[in-house]
Protein backbone atom coordinates (compact mmCIF):
# COMPACT_ATOMS: atom_id res chain seq x y z
CA UNK A 1 0.00 0.00 0.00
CA UNK A 2 1.54 3.11 -1.28
CA UNK A 3 2.45 5.66 1.57
CA UNK A 4 2.04 3.37 4.40
CA UNK A 5 5.79 1.78 5.81
CA UNK A 6 5.05 -2.00 6.57
CA UNK A 7 7.98 -4.29 6.90
CA UNK A 8 6.76 -7.29 5.17
CA UNK A 9 8.34 -10.42 5.71
CA UNK A 10 9.83 -11.43 2.28
CA UNK A 11 9.02 -15.65 3.02
CA UNK A 12 5.75 -14.85 4.37
CA UNK A 13 4.37 -11.58 4.29
CA UNK A 14 3.70 -11.11 7.37
CA UNK A 15 4.67 -7.75 9.46
CA UNK A 16 8.59 -7.84 11.12
CA UNK A 17 9.75 -6.36 14.05
CA UNK A 18 13.10 -5.94 15.05
CA UNK A 19 13.91 -8.40 17.41
CA UNK A 20 16.40 -7.09 20.20
CA UNK A 21 18.57 -10.16 20.91
CA UNK A 22 19.11 -11.09 17.31
CA UNK A 23 19.98 -7.26 16.49
CA UNK A 24 17.89 -8.48 13.09
CA UNK A 25 13.84 -7.91 11.76
CA UNK A 26 12.67 -10.87 12.62
CA UNK A 27 9.16 -12.26 11.33
CA UNK A 28 7.06 -12.98 14.58
CA UNK A 29 5.14 -15.35 12.20
CA UNK A 30 7.86 -17.42 10.37
CA UNK A 31 10.98 -16.63 12.11
CA UNK A 32 12.60 -15.49 9.22
CA UNK A 33 15.37 -12.95 10.08
CA UNK A 34 16.26 -9.71 7.69
CA UNK A 35 19.21 -7.68 8.34
CA UNK A 36 18.11 -3.93 9.18
CA UNK A 37 20.57 -2.38 6.89
CA UNK A 38 19.12 -4.86 4.36
CA UNK A 39 15.39 -3.82 5.28
CA UNK A 40 16.84 -0.55 5.18
CA UNK A 41 18.20 -0.54 1.72
CA UNK A 42 15.48 -2.51 0.04
CA UNK A 43 13.09 0.76 1.34
CA UNK A 44 15.39 3.23 -0.10
CA UNK A 45 15.78 1.33 -3.23
CA UNK A 46 11.58 1.49 -3.29
CA UNK A 47 12.10 4.99 -2.60
CA UNK A 48 14.00 5.52 -6.09
CA UNK A 49 15.87 8.83 -6.78
CA UNK A 50 13.59 11.25 -5.03
CA UNK A 51 14.54 9.66 -1.42
CA UNK A 52 16.18 12.24 0.60
CA UNK A 53 20.45 11.81 1.18
CA UNK A 54 20.55 9.69 4.62
CA UNK A 55 23.88 10.72 5.40
CA UNK A 56 23.96 14.47 5.00
CA UNK A 57 20.86 15.82 6.70
CA UNK A 58 18.93 16.12 9.73
CA UNK A 59 15.76 15.76 8.07
CA UNK A 60 13.60 12.92 7.59
CA UNK A 61 13.29 11.48 4.26
CA UNK A 62 9.87 12.06 2.71
CA UNK A 63 9.43 7.98 2.55
CA UNK A 64 10.45 8.00 6.06
CA UNK A 65 7.67 10.71 7.79
CA UNK A 66 4.97 9.13 5.44
CA UNK A 67 5.41 5.82 7.32
CA UNK A 68 5.30 7.69 10.50
CA UNK A 69 2.56 8.98 12.81
CA UNK A 70 2.24 10.89 15.80
CA UNK A 71 0.63 10.43 18.82
CA UNK A 72 -0.51 13.05 21.57
CA UNK A 73 -1.32 12.21 25.31
CA UNK A 74 -4.24 14.44 26.21
CA UNK A 75 -2.85 13.98 29.58
CA UNK A 76 0.38 14.32 30.40
CA UNK A 77 1.50 16.16 26.73
CA UNK A 78 4.01 13.01 25.88
CA UNK A 79 4.19 12.91 21.80
CA UNK A 80 5.48 9.60 20.55
CA UNK A 81 6.22 8.21 16.80
CA UNK A 82 5.50 5.06 16.12
CA UNK A 83 5.35 2.84 12.44
CA UNK A 84 2.19 3.07 11.41
CA UNK A 85 2.16 -0.21 11.60
CA UNK A 86 3.33 -0.55 15.30
CA UNK A 87 0.72 1.85 15.80
CA UNK A 88 -0.44 3.09 19.94
CA UNK A 89 -3.05 2.53 22.46
CA UNK A 90 -1.72 4.42 25.20
CA UNK A 91 0.92 6.72 26.31
CA UNK A 92 3.98 5.38 27.54
CA UNK A 93 4.90 7.98 29.62
CA UNK A 94 1.65 8.23 32.23
CA UNK A 95 -0.33 5.12 30.88
CA UNK A 96 -3.74 7.24 30.07
CA UNK A 97 -5.48 5.62 27.20
CA UNK A 98 -6.70 9.08 25.54
CA UNK A 99 -4.14 9.58 23.20
CA UNK A 100 -4.62 11.43 19.69
CA UNK A 101 -3.26 10.62 16.34
CA UNK A 102 -1.74 13.04 13.89
CA UNK A 103 0.37 13.62 10.93
CA UNK A 104 4.07 13.10 11.20
CA UNK A 105 5.79 16.34 10.99
CA UNK A 106 8.86 16.76 10.34
CA UNK A 107 11.81 16.91 13.57
CA UNK A 108 15.53 16.62 13.09
CA UNK A 109 16.10 12.77 11.96
CA UNK A 110 18.59 11.40 15.09
CA UNK A 111 22.21 11.26 14.12
CA UNK A 112 22.40 7.49 15.38
CA UNK A 113 20.49 5.14 17.48
CA UNK A 114 21.14 2.69 20.26
CA UNK A 115 18.96 -0.58 19.42
CA UNK A 116 16.74 -2.38 22.27
CA UNK A 117 19.19 -4.99 23.47
CA UNK A 118 17.05 -6.64 26.08
CA UNK A 119 13.61 -7.93 25.69
CA UNK A 120 10.29 -8.49 27.65
CA UNK A 121 11.68 -11.52 29.35
CA UNK A 122 15.34 -9.86 30.44
CA UNK A 123 12.86 -6.88 31.48
CA UNK A 124 10.81 -9.35 33.75
CA UNK A 125 13.93 -10.74 35.46
CA UNK A 126 14.76 -7.49 36.12
CA UNK A 127 12.26 -6.03 37.95
CA UNK A 128 11.38 -9.20 39.99
CA UNK A 129 14.90 -8.33 40.76
CA UNK A 130 14.96 -4.66 41.53
CA UNK A 131 11.83 -6.09 44.17
CA UNK A 132 14.06 -7.99 46.17
CA UNK A 133 14.45 -6.97 49.36
CA UNK A 134 12.55 -4.10 49.47
CA UNK A 135 10.55 -3.63 52.76
CA UNK A 136 7.14 -2.24 53.19
CA UNK A 137 6.18 -2.36 49.72
CA UNK A 138 2.41 -2.91 48.50
CA UNK A 139 1.87 -6.61 47.35
CA UNK A 140 0.18 -5.64 44.45
CA UNK A 141 3.61 -4.48 42.64
CA UNK A 142 4.68 -8.02 43.10
CA UNK A 143 1.61 -8.85 41.08
CA UNK A 144 2.83 -10.07 37.05
CA UNK A 145 -0.59 -8.12 35.61
CA UNK A 146 2.01 -4.90 36.18
CA UNK A 147 4.52 -6.20 33.62
CA UNK A 148 2.11 -6.11 30.68
CA UNK A 149 2.03 -2.72 30.98
CA UNK A 150 5.76 -2.37 29.85
CA UNK A 151 6.71 -0.58 26.82
CA UNK A 152 9.82 0.02 24.72
CA UNK A 153 10.37 3.92 23.53
CA UNK A 154 13.34 5.09 22.29
CA UNK A 155 14.21 8.57 24.17
CA UNK A 156 15.46 11.27 22.53
CA UNK A 157 18.94 12.08 24.33
CA UNK A 158 21.59 15.31 22.71
CA UNK A 159 24.62 13.86 23.80
CA UNK A 160 27.17 17.26 23.91
CA UNK A 161 30.67 17.14 24.07
CA UNK A 162 32.66 20.29 24.99
CA UNK A 163 36.28 21.28 26.38
CA UNK A 164 35.25 22.99 30.01
CA UNK A 165 38.32 25.54 31.01
CA UNK A 166 38.11 26.44 34.66
CA UNK A 167 39.64 28.52 37.28
CA UNK A 168 38.79 27.99 41.09
CA UNK A 169 40.02 29.62 44.31
CA UNK A 170 40.13 27.73 47.45
CA UNK A 171 40.53 28.25 51.26
CA UNK A 172 42.24 25.44 52.92
CA UNK A 173 43.49 24.76 56.35
CA UNK A 174 45.94 22.13 57.81
CA UNK A 175 45.55 20.97 60.76
CA UNK A 176 48.48 19.53 63.22
CA UNK A 177 48.01 17.93 66.88
CA UNK A 178 50.43 17.20 69.85
CA UNK A 179 51.30 17.34 73.55
CA UNK A 180 53.01 17.61 75.98
CA UNK A 181 52.31 17.00 79.81
CA UNK A 182 49.97 19.59 80.36
CA UNK A 183 48.77 20.73 76.78
CA UNK A 184 47.22 19.49 74.14
CA UNK A 185 47.97 21.80 71.01
CA UNK A 186 45.91 22.60 67.51
CA UNK A 187 47.99 23.99 64.68
CA UNK A 188 46.10 25.21 62.25
CA UNK A 189 48.04 26.27 59.03
CA UNK A 190 45.93 28.17 56.25
CA UNK A 191 46.86 28.56 52.65
CA UNK A 192 45.01 30.18 49.61
CA UNK A 193 45.44 27.53 46.57
CA UNK A 194 44.74 28.05 43.24
CA UNK A 195 43.93 25.81 40.60
CA UNK A 196 43.80 26.27 36.53
CA UNK A 197 42.96 24.19 34.00
CA UNK A 198 40.81 22.15 31.41
CA UNK A 199 38.33 18.78 31.31
CA UNK A 200 36.97 17.48 28.25
CA UNK A 201 33.89 15.91 28.04
CA UNK A 202 32.15 13.23 25.84
CA UNK A 203 28.78 12.92 24.73
CA UNK A 204 26.95 13.48 27.85
CA UNK A 205 23.50 13.20 27.44
CA UNK A 206 20.19 14.96 28.12
CA UNK A 207 16.48 13.82 27.54
CA UNK A 208 15.06 15.65 25.35
CA UNK A 209 11.49 15.17 26.28
CA UNK A 210 9.46 17.08 28.89
CA UNK A 211 7.42 14.57 29.20
CA UNK A 212 10.12 12.12 30.83
CA UNK A 213 11.38 12.77 34.02
CA UNK A 214 14.99 14.00 34.08
CA UNK A 215 15.65 12.39 37.30
CA UNK A 216 14.39 8.79 36.12
CA UNK A 217 17.02 9.46 32.97
CA UNK A 218 19.62 10.46 34.59
CA UNK A 219 19.15 7.13 36.97
CA UNK A 220 19.37 4.95 33.72
CA UNK A 221 22.95 6.39 32.78
CA UNK A 222 25.33 5.61 31.66
CA UNK A 223 24.32 4.52 27.79
CA UNK A 224 27.41 3.08 25.56
CA UNK A 225 27.19 5.27 22.27
CA UNK A 226 29.81 3.35 21.00
CA UNK A 227 27.36 0.54 20.30
CA UNK A 228 24.99 3.22 18.37
CA UNK A 229 24.54 2.72 14.53
CA UNK A 230 23.12 4.81 12.06
CA UNK A 231 19.32 5.55 12.47
CA UNK A 232 16.92 3.40 9.92
CA UNK A 233 13.46 3.51 10.78
CA UNK A 234 13.16 -0.29 10.60
CA UNK A 235 14.89 -0.07 14.04
CA UNK A 236 11.46 1.34 15.40
CA UNK A 237 9.03 -1.59 14.37
CA UNK A 238 7.58 -2.86 17.58
CA UNK A 239 8.65 0.29 19.14
CA UNK A 240 7.74 4.15 19.87
CA UNK A 241 9.85 6.59 19.68
CA UNK A 242 9.08 9.79 21.96
CA UNK A 243 9.58 12.96 20.00
CA UNK A 244 12.00 15.50 21.74
CA UNK A 245 9.99 18.98 22.76
CA UNK A 246 13.12 20.60 23.89
CA UNK A 247 15.74 21.41 21.69
CA UNK A 248 19.70 21.26 22.11
CA UNK A 249 19.61 25.10 23.27
CA UNK A 250 16.70 24.26 26.18
CA UNK A 251 18.84 21.24 27.70
CA UNK A 252 22.32 22.87 27.74
CA UNK A 253 22.15 24.65 31.06
CA UNK A 254 21.19 20.92 32.69
CA UNK A 255 24.43 19.34 31.33
CA UNK A 256 26.54 22.22 32.28
CA UNK A 257 25.61 22.10 35.57
CA UNK A 258 26.58 18.51 35.43
CA UNK A 259 29.97 19.14 34.08
CA UNK A 260 30.60 22.20 36.38
CA UNK A 261 29.81 19.47 39.28
CA UNK A 262 32.36 16.85 37.50
CA UNK A 263 35.05 19.96 37.16
CA UNK A 264 34.71 21.00 40.90
CA UNK A 265 34.91 17.47 41.90
CA UNK A 266 37.70 16.92 39.63
CA UNK A 267 39.72 20.10 40.71
CA UNK A 268 39.03 19.53 44.26
CA UNK A 269 40.27 16.12 44.49
CA UNK A 270 43.74 17.17 43.57
CA UNK A 271 44.36 19.15 46.46
CA UNK A 272 46.34 17.06 49.26
CA UNK A 273 47.27 17.13 52.18
CA UNK A 274 44.16 19.42 53.66
CA UNK A 275 41.80 18.45 56.26
CA UNK A 276 39.08 21.53 55.27
CA UNK A 277 38.52 22.88 51.64
CA UNK A 278 36.43 25.75 50.97
CA UNK A 279 35.37 27.16 47.59
CA UNK A 280 36.58 30.71 47.82
CA UNK A 281 35.51 31.85 43.54
CA UNK A 282 35.17 29.71 40.34
CA UNK A 283 34.84 30.45 36.72
CA UNK A 284 33.75 28.00 33.69
CA UNK A 285 34.38 28.69 30.14
CA UNK A 286 32.75 26.24 27.60
CA UNK A 287 34.92 25.62 24.41
CA UNK A 288 34.62 23.31 21.46
CA UNK A 289 30.93 22.69 22.24
CA UNK A 290 28.66 20.22 19.73
CA UNK A 291 25.78 18.57 20.38
CA UNK A 292 24.16 15.50 18.54
CA UNK A 293 20.70 14.28 18.35
CA UNK A 294 20.52 10.36 19.16
CA UNK A 295 17.68 7.72 20.39
CA UNK A 296 18.33 5.87 23.44
CA UNK A 297 16.13 2.85 24.38
CA UNK A 298 14.37 2.33 27.52
CA UNK A 299 11.52 0.23 28.47
CA UNK A 300 9.09 2.23 30.52
CA UNK A 301 6.01 1.20 32.91
CA UNK A 302 3.29 3.12 34.80
CA UNK A 303 1.09 2.14 37.26
CA UNK A 304 -1.34 3.76 39.45
CA UNK A 305 -1.12 3.29 43.21
CA UNK A 306 -3.74 4.97 45.71
CA UNK A 307 -4.30 7.59 43.30
CA UNK A 308 -0.63 8.06 42.63
CA UNK A 309 1.29 7.70 39.21
CA UNK A 310 4.50 5.53 39.67
CA UNK A 311 6.88 5.21 36.67
CA UNK A 312 9.56 2.31 35.94
CA UNK A 313 12.55 2.93 33.68
CA UNK A 314 15.08 0.55 32.40
CA UNK A 315 17.83 0.87 30.57
CA UNK A 316 17.56 -0.69 27.39
CA UNK A 317 21.08 -1.50 26.35
CA UNK A 318 22.29 -2.14 29.87
CA UNK A 319 19.53 -3.35 31.63
CA UNK A 320 19.69 -1.40 34.64
CA UNK A 321 16.43 -0.60 36.09
CA UNK A 322 15.01 2.24 38.37
CA UNK A 323 11.76 3.42 39.96
CA UNK A 324 10.25 4.57 43.27
CA UNK A 325 8.40 2.57 44.92
CA UNK A 326 5.16 3.17 47.06
CA UNK A 327 5.28 2.40 51.07
CA UNK A 328 2.46 0.58 52.11
CA UNK A 329 2.32 2.58 55.41
CA UNK A 330 0.02 -0.10 57.77
CA UNK A 331 3.41 -2.25 57.32
CA UNK A 332 5.72 0.55 58.45
CA UNK A 333 4.04 1.67 61.00
CA UNK A 334 3.52 -1.94 62.32
CA UNK A 335 7.48 -2.89 61.63
CA UNK A 336 7.84 0.33 63.31
CA UNK A 337 5.66 -0.50 66.68
CA UNK A 338 7.51 -3.88 66.85
CA UNK A 339 11.08 -2.49 66.55
CA UNK A 340 9.60 -0.39 69.32
CA UNK A 341 8.49 -2.42 71.61
CA UNK A 342 11.76 -4.69 71.40
CA UNK A 343 14.13 -1.98 71.66
CA UNK A 344 12.26 -0.37 75.05
CA UNK A 345 12.45 -3.38 76.42
CA UNK A 346 15.96 -4.02 75.63
CA UNK A 347 16.75 -0.70 77.26
CA UNK A 348 15.43 -0.91 79.93
CA UNK A 349 16.88 -4.09 80.93
CA UNK A 350 19.92 -2.23 80.10
CA UNK A 351 19.48 0.82 81.81
CA UNK A 352 18.57 -0.91 84.91
CA UNK A 353 21.43 -2.95 84.52
CA UNK A 354 23.51 0.07 84.31
CA UNK A 355 21.77 1.76 87.48
CA UNK A 356 22.77 -1.23 89.78
CA UNK A 357 26.13 -1.53 88.58
CA UNK A 358 26.79 2.38 88.78
CA UNK A 359 25.16 2.05 92.59
CA UNK B 1 10.41 -3.47 92.86
CA UNK B 2 11.40 -5.59 90.00
CA UNK B 3 14.63 -6.94 91.78
CA UNK B 4 16.14 -3.44 90.64
CA UNK B 5 18.57 -1.88 93.32
CA UNK B 6 20.23 1.55 92.90
CA UNK B 7 22.91 2.19 95.71
CA UNK B 8 21.78 -0.64 97.50
CA UNK B 9 17.99 0.43 98.13
CA UNK B 10 14.80 -0.99 96.21
CA UNK B 11 14.46 1.58 93.21
CA UNK B 12 11.24 3.23 93.85
CA UNK B 13 8.44 3.87 91.40
CA UNK B 14 9.77 7.26 90.16
CA UNK B 15 13.17 5.71 89.32
CA UNK B 16 11.40 2.83 87.53
CA UNK B 17 8.58 5.60 85.75
CA UNK B 18 11.78 7.22 84.56
CA UNK B 19 14.20 3.99 83.31
CA UNK B 20 10.67 3.57 81.41
CA UNK B 21 10.71 6.78 79.62
CA UNK B 22 14.06 6.56 78.90
CA UNK B 23 13.87 3.45 77.32
CA UNK B 24 10.61 4.08 75.76
CA UNK B 25 12.45 7.48 74.54
CA UNK B 26 15.59 5.34 73.18
CA UNK B 27 13.56 2.92 71.79
CA UNK B 28 11.07 4.93 69.56
CA UNK B 29 14.17 6.83 68.17
CA UNK B 30 16.08 3.57 67.18
CA UNK B 31 12.94 1.58 65.64
CA UNK B 32 12.45 4.97 63.59
CA UNK B 33 15.68 5.11 62.10
CA UNK B 34 15.34 1.62 61.57
CA UNK B 35 12.85 1.57 59.78
CA UNK B 36 13.25 4.58 57.83
CA UNK B 37 16.37 3.21 56.58
CA UNK B 38 14.39 -0.02 55.66
CA UNK B 39 12.20 1.99 53.75
CA UNK B 40 14.78 4.13 52.06
CA UNK B 41 15.72 1.03 49.31
CA UNK B 42 12.21 1.96 47.81
CA UNK B 43 13.94 5.11 45.99
CA UNK B 44 16.02 4.29 43.37
CA UNK B 45 15.45 8.06 41.09
CA UNK B 46 17.98 11.01 41.96
CA UNK B 47 19.33 13.92 39.76
CA UNK B 48 22.72 13.64 38.74
CA UNK B 49 24.89 16.61 39.41
CA UNK B 50 28.39 15.50 38.28
CA UNK B 51 28.91 13.91 34.46
CA UNK B 52 31.87 11.90 35.85
CA UNK B 53 32.03 8.97 33.03
CA UNK B 54 32.38 11.12 30.45
CA UNK B 55 35.01 13.10 31.78
CA UNK B 56 38.26 12.47 30.42
CA UNK B 57 41.73 13.31 31.92
CA UNK B 58 41.93 16.90 33.49
CA UNK B 59 44.68 19.19 32.42
CA UNK B 60 46.32 21.74 34.76
CA UNK B 61 48.04 24.65 34.08
CA UNK B 62 48.37 26.88 36.92
CA UNK B 63 48.18 24.87 40.38
CA UNK B 64 49.39 26.94 43.38
CA UNK B 65 48.90 26.47 47.26
CA UNK B 66 50.17 29.54 48.89
CA UNK B 67 50.82 29.65 52.73
CA UNK B 68 48.92 32.55 54.66
CA UNK B 69 49.35 32.15 58.03
CA UNK B 70 48.88 30.03 61.08
CA UNK B 71 47.91 29.80 65.24
CA UNK B 72 47.48 26.96 67.47
CA UNK B 73 45.40 26.51 70.12
CA UNK B 74 46.35 25.16 73.45
CA UNK B 75 43.92 22.69 75.61
CA UNK B 76 44.61 21.89 79.21
CA UNK B 77 44.61 18.28 79.21
CA UNK B 78 42.86 18.25 82.77
CA UNK B 79 39.89 20.85 82.13
CA UNK B 80 39.98 20.70 78.67
CA UNK B 81 39.61 24.31 78.73
CA UNK B 82 41.30 26.03 75.68
CA UNK B 83 43.60 28.85 76.31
Amino acid sequence: MPGIKQYKCPACGGMMEFDSRSQKMKCPFCDTEVEVEAMARAEAGAAGDGAADRHAGTEYSADESEGMETYACSSCGGAIVVTKETGASSCPFCGNPTIVRSKFEGQLRPDAIVPFKLDRKQLKERYYKHLEGKHFLPAPFRDENHLDEFKGVYVPFWLYSSRVHAEISYKCEQRHEYEDSDYRYIEHKYYDVFRKGRVGFEDVPADGSSAMADDLMESIEPFDISEGVEFATPYLAGYAANRYDQDEEACLPRVRERMEGSVREIFRDSIEGMDEIEEESSSFDFHKNSARYVLYPVWLMNTTWNGQRFTFAMNGQTGRFVGNLPMDKAAFWKAFFAWWAGLSVLFFILIAFYMMMEG
Amino acid sequence: MLGITIDGAPATGADILLMAVLALGLGAICAFAIVKALAAGLTSVHNRTEAQEYAGEPQFSESTEVYTGQRTERIRKSSSKKD
